[in-house]
């Protein structure tokens, strides 16, 4: 219970820096997506079901905040779907922490970016040209993966501080604080 | 297990979104969803208000990082708008004061009643010991040597070399130069010598005079010159009752900031002698006595010859008077 108010916590910050400092945040006009970061963050430390969880969470959050952007309920299966997918691939993933976190971040915040395109243009809510949406999805991601250290460090620091218990889902092999009965890296 | 609990966990998640998707996007901005959305913003509102107090300056420092190099160039244009401004106030400030300057320059010379043109002084002395000035107008402008150059404040000098379109102007701070003036209130006469930076040194011709501190020094006609009469000089320093026959007088104008001048083209030439040409004879000349038998004859005195009292006294009406040059008038003002 503590974690998921730990992450609560966690989210409720990156919401609200998103939400008030994200414009001054803004490079060349784009700004880093630090939901899909820690929703990916999530998944990468906790797998599948707890990223989905989180996805669909701070999805939804995230559209009821925003009355523009579209239908509620858009976000919420977009970073559901990248959330576990994340989670999905951590078994495949290899390579040293940090690359590895800097290229789920980048991956996962581009799928985000297109997915919310792609959900736009079907509803016919954001009409984004096709152009446009792979460029925007990759600066963000750009953006994501340079901020990815940081936002793993915290969602690390978040799990070591509160681990899960023995009988959830095996946790991150590269998990930066590991609990008794963890399931090592294979 | 875990991994099909996991997928239908998710597919129970998406169903969620997909309803929550459908209901706003059938209902709009009236149902349930869409109430929702209100409530969450306001009361993530306050809380978004009150960080954005704290962490608006934070923001804003990031801000400023990433538009360095932009505030950079709009600072170096900025500047360079605040330079031009400033220049732009400077010339209207010029420009203000030269209008001023004109205005006095034309009223000076309603006052003396000359036909002038106007000059501006493009060239200062070039050492501390040469007092004269260059002007933009010469002889094309109808300029000669010995005019006279006023000034809204007064007498500023003399041309002394004239070229097609520039003169030099001999001013009134050179030593080498004499002028003949009178103090305007008594009429007493003197003759005015420049020093330099220093006050004029005034010789009176009558040291019995009694002068004034303040007395006006003005000018006045002298033979041989074309200086006209009463063109204000400056003033008296000390005054004096007897003893010296030496006074300064203190210059109106301030020849340190000399800008435009005139140059007085018709003051008549005071002549230093009769032109016995121009002599007009006497119209009811003296009858040689009739020699009669009872008284001899004897021949008048030169000293009572009535033409060589005319000759030396001159009617107004009989003054010779100094016809215009074409370049004279050209060209004034």
């Amino acid at each position: 219970m503590a974690r998921v108010v730990a992450l609560t916590a966690v989210g409720f910050t990156a919401l609200l820096i998103t939400t008030v400092i994200g414009p001054s945040l803004a490079v060349a006009g784009y700004r880093p997506d630090l939901m899909t970061l820690l929703v990916v963050a999530v998944a990468f430390y906790d797998g599948s079901a707890s990223g989905a969880r989180a996805g669909f969470a701070v999805g939804l959050i995230g559209d009821l905040l925003s009355t523009a952007s579209g239908p509620v309920g858009v976000g919420a299966l977009v970073l559901l779907l990248v959330g576990y997918g994340v989670g999905s691939l951590r078994p495949y993933l290899s390579g040293t922490a940090m690359v590895g976190q800097i290229a789920v971040a980048a991956g996962g915040t581009v799928v985000a970016v297109l997915g919310y395109g792609f959900a736009g243009l079907l509803l016919d809510v954001s009409p984004a040209d096709p152009a446009l949406a792979l460029e925007t999805a990759l600066a963000v991601a750009l953006y994501n993966a340079l901020l990815a250290p940081f936002g793993f460090h915290a969602v690390g620091w978040v799990s070591h501080k509160f681990p899960r218990t023995a009988t959830a889902v095996p946790a991150s092999p590269w998990s930066p604080g590991r609990v008794s009965g963890q399931q090592t890296r294979p | 297990m875990s991994s099909r609990r996991s997928r239908t966990l998710v597919a129970l998640l998406a169903l969620a979104a997909l309803v929550l998707l459908t209901l706003d996007y059938r209902q709009g901005d009236e149902g349930l969803v869409a109430a929702l959305q209100r409530g969450a913003t306001s009361v993530l509102a306050p809380v978004q208000e009150g960080l954005a107090g704290v962490v608006r300056p934070v923001g804003n420092f990031f801000r400023s990082i990433a538009d360095l190099r932009d505030l950079r160039q709009k600072n170096a244009e900025l500047e360079a708008e605040l330079r031009l401004l400033r220049e732009g106030k400077l010339s209207r400030a010029d420009l203000e004061r030269e209008n001023a300057e004109l205005r006095d320059l034309l009223s000076m010379r309603q006052r003396l009643g000359f036909t002038t043109t106007g000059a501006q002084v493009i060239a200062q002395p070039p050492n501390a010991f040469e007092w004269s000035v260059l002007i933009d107008a010469g002889a094309a402008q109808g300029i000669e040597a010995g005019m006279a150059v006023i000034n809204a404040q007064g007498l500023v000098g003399k041309v002394i070399d004239v070229t097609w379109r520039n003169a030099r102007v001999q001013l009134l701070t050179s030593p080498n130069a004499g002028y003949a003036v009178r103090i305007s209130g008594t009429g007493e006469e003197g003759l005015l010598t420049g020093r330099g930076a220093r006050p004029f040194q005034l010789e009176i011709l009558n040291p019995e005079a009694e002068i004034n501190q303040g007395a006006q020094i003005v000018t006045r006609v002298f033979q041989g010159t074309t200086i006209p009469d009463s063109v204000p000089i400056g003033e008296v320093e000390e005054g004096r009752r007897g003893g010296s026959r030496f006074l300064a007088v203190r210059p109106y104008v301030d020849f340190s900031r000399l800008s435009l001048v005139q140059v007085v083209l018709d003051a008549p030439v005071a002549p230093s002698r009769l032109d016995p040409n121009e002599l007009i004879p006497d119209p009811d000349p003296p009858r040689p006595p009739t020699p009669t038998p009872s008284t001899p004859a004897s021949p008048p005195s030169s000293s009572e010859s009535p033409s060589a009292t005319a000759s030396a006294n001159p009617s107004p009406t009989a003054r010779p008077t100094r016809t215009p040059t074409p370049s004279a008038t050209g060209g004034s003002t």
